[in-house]
């Protein structure tokens, strides 16, 4: 197999985001844990960027993921306050262990697809920007597209049937 | 770049489009409407279940090919429609057993509807989605209703803790589920069904091995709807936690509406792979049908009971899906109609015996209820009768074209343990009966069934013995279903 230089920083890259992942689930400080997620978030983003050419989709996951939704998380680490001695308890190794079996599955992926993801995301290949996009979501994935709105509003409708105080 | 927008034959998606506007058009009218007086809503979500069932038949001739729209990402066939009637029926006997239950519970929520509405929508893109995008926002528009129904008396711990419970376990395998399609995609280049199918075929990637690894996860994600082995360790939880009406309609639609997504992608998008699942499934459906049976045996909480017992019944139909033979599909198609009955109208009986304080679901509920109610003790026995397999119910017919089709295919030993399990299944679901013909009632509090419960027994009840007695016309319609839907193959 021949290791050009798209390959070397497809490597680079996936190592960063399995790394950040497993910080996730190791680092036991919780504000620690959710930098390591946003790190995790934006070695993704620059994935997209670089091998995919997908600029506009790279931009979205820093602003929703990375922007929101981190955010959120944070807030809600801090609406939570939690003292030192409260997530320094555990000593399961069930973590390292499942952990660790993720890492394995994932690396055995990336052995098997190493040699044919090529075919798929193929790098630089005339790109993948906002008009691709929005032709793929508005013509052929238009139903998907309708669909997600009617989730969405699923989602809002349960929340407040489960937020009300009185039933 | 000139871009010509396709526009999509919106004539197949009426159904769904009725659906959308009936539960949109619900959640407006709940507020025009007072908290003592929520029944209307319910009646109003019943006559427009009935409305989109109609609709939904009225497709039945036209549909002898499939028709599919929006480029492919949805088809119509005769199996979609048999399904979408399933959870239609199953919504409207549903909504007739909520009625009384809620006022009971003192629920006077509105969206309680409008959430079973959309979970049924949700249900009914499954099992026309033909690319893996589509099934997938199916099956989350109908867990995340799921979900919150599941826990709608938020003020009773055992059921947010079941709800909670559901959802967490949903959330990581909807995760495991979307890293499947991805490796699809990987793997094809594509998540349309009939594109992946092509793909495999030419490329001879049968035994890729991400391609297999997809398929287990592809199998797993369902896998957790279906209740099988071994994700089927929240059903007792959730089944007993849950408002009992939203079990009933747990065990069977989103069972259903999994088994059906899990037929499409297995049997048309992966079809040849069939060496690796049916290995696969193989063992599944043996360990499955025998958990559930021997656990069930050991539960004295009828809902527990009930709930182990659906997971004995997955088991089951995966001999169908196993088969991969006409007859398969036609059982498959068939027992899910029969299992609706059947179910349905177990949890009724549970229901039928709540009372103040009492939840009804204890084995000890049901003493005596020969010598207090006759008429009732007889209207379980038949469902039980149906859920053990004996004529002449429809429980019966099912189970005979499920393992006739198994035994076509030549799976003998699983054909053999199915058997074994069955007597295993006669003896729980006999507790049940003995209690009530040999053992003296209680002093309890008089029961006060509402009418809609009493006519969603007789309904389930009468059909359960018709369609034993005499299956003809479900069957044709389940062989004209699997007909089409085994055309593709050839």
């Amino acid at each position: 197999m021949m290791i050009n230089a798209w390959d070397v920083v497809f490597f680079f890259l996936a190592g960063l985001i399995l790394l950040s992942a497993l910080g996730v689930v190791f680092i036991r400080h919780p504000v620690y844990s959710a930098l390591s997620l946003l790190a995790n978030l934006c070695v993704t983003a620059i994935l997209y960027l670089s091998l995919m050419g997908a600029p506009f989709i790279a931009m979205v996951q820093i602003i929703v993921y990375a922007g929101a939704i981190m955010v959120f998380f944070l807030f809600v680490i801090m609406l939570m306050n939690l003292s030192k001695g409260e997530y320094q308890e555990r000593a399961v190794p069930w973590r390292l262990l499942l952990g660790l079996g993720a890492a394995a599955l994932f690396a055995f992926q990336i052995f098997i697809l190493a040699g044919e993801w090529r075919g798929v995301l193929s790098p630089g290949a005339g790109g993948f920007g906002v008009k691709a996009l929005s032709h793929f979501i508005f013509t052929r994935y238009i139903l998907a597209f309708e669909l997600v709105s009617v989730l969405i509003f699923v989602a809002a409708l349960g929340a407040v049937a489960l937020a009300k105080k009185k039933l | 770049m000139n871009v010509t927008v396709p526009m999509p034959n919106l004539s197949l998606v009426v159904p769904e489009i009725l659906m959308v506007i009936l539960a949109c058009g619900l959640l407006l009218v709940d507020l025009f409407i007072p908290k003592d007086r929520k029944r209307v809503v319910g009646y109003i979500a019943l006559a427009g279940v009935v409305v989109v069932g109609v609709v939904t038949a009225a497709f039945w001739g036209k549909m002898a090919q499939p028709a599919t729209t929006f480029s492919g990402t949805f088809v119509l066939d005769r199996f979609a429609l048999f399904f979408k009637e399933v959870f239609l029926f199953t919504t409207g006997i549903t909504i007739l057993i909520s009625l009384k239950y809620l006022e009971i519970e003192k629920v006077s929520l509105g969206e309680y509807y409008a959430l079973m509405l959309f979970c049924t929508l949700g249900m009914m893109i499954m099992v026309s989605g033909a690319d893996l995008i589509v099934i997938y926002l199916g099956i989350e528009t109908m867990a995340l209703s799921v979900y919150v129904l599941a826990g709608f008396m938020k003020f009773d711990h055992k059921c947010t803790e079941a709800a909670l419970k559901y959802f967490l376990l949903g959330v990581f395998i909807s995760g495991i589920l979307l890293y499947g399609i991805t490796l699809i995609y990987a793997a094809t280049g594509s998540t349309q069904l009939a594109q992946v199918a092509a793909v495999i075929k030419e490329k001879g990637l049968a035994k890729n091995p991400l391609l297999v690894l997809a398929m287990f996860m592809l199998a797993a994600g369902l896998g957790l709807e279906i209740a099988m082995a071994p994700f089927h360790f929240w059903a007792p939880d959730v089944y007993e936690g849950a408002p009992t009406p939203i079990t009933a309609f747990i065990s069977v639609a989103p069972k259903a509406a999994a088994f059906a997504a899990l037929v499409r992608i297995f049997y048309h998008g992966i079809q040849l792979l069939e060496p690796q699942w049916q290995i696969l499934l193989w063992i599944i459906c043996a360990v499955t049908m025998t958990i559930g049976n021997v656990t069930a045996l050991m539960q004295q909480n009828v809902k527990r009971m009930l709930a182990y017992s659906s997971v004995a019944h997955a088991g089951y139909i995966l001999l169908g899906v196993l088969a991969a033979n006409q007859v398969g599909v036609q059982g498959i198609a068939f027992y899910f109609f029969a299992y609706a009955f059947m179910n349905m109208g177990a949890f009724g009986l549970v229901i039928y015996l709540r009372r103040e304080n009492i939840v009804g679901d204890d084995i000890d509920d049901f003493k005596g209820l020969a010598q207090t109610h006759p008429l009732l003790a007889v209207i379980m026995v038949v469902f039980l009768l149906s859920l053990a397999g004996i004529p002449p119910t429809a429980g019966f017919v099912g189970k005979f074209l499920l393992f006739a089709a198994a035994i076509k295919a030549g799976f003998y030993w699983l054909v053999a343990l199915a058997a074994l399990n069955s007597v295993v299944a006669l003896f729980y679901y006999f507790r049940i009966a003995k209690a009530m013909y040999m053992q003296s009632p209680e002093p309890l509090p008089q029961l006060s069934p509402g009418r809609g419960l009493v006519l969603a027994l007789v309904v389930v009840g009468v059909f359960t013995l018709f369609f034993g007695i005499y299956p003809q016309p479900l069957m044709s319609l389940a062989k004209d279903t699997a007909h089409t839907f085994m055309m593709f193959l050839s």
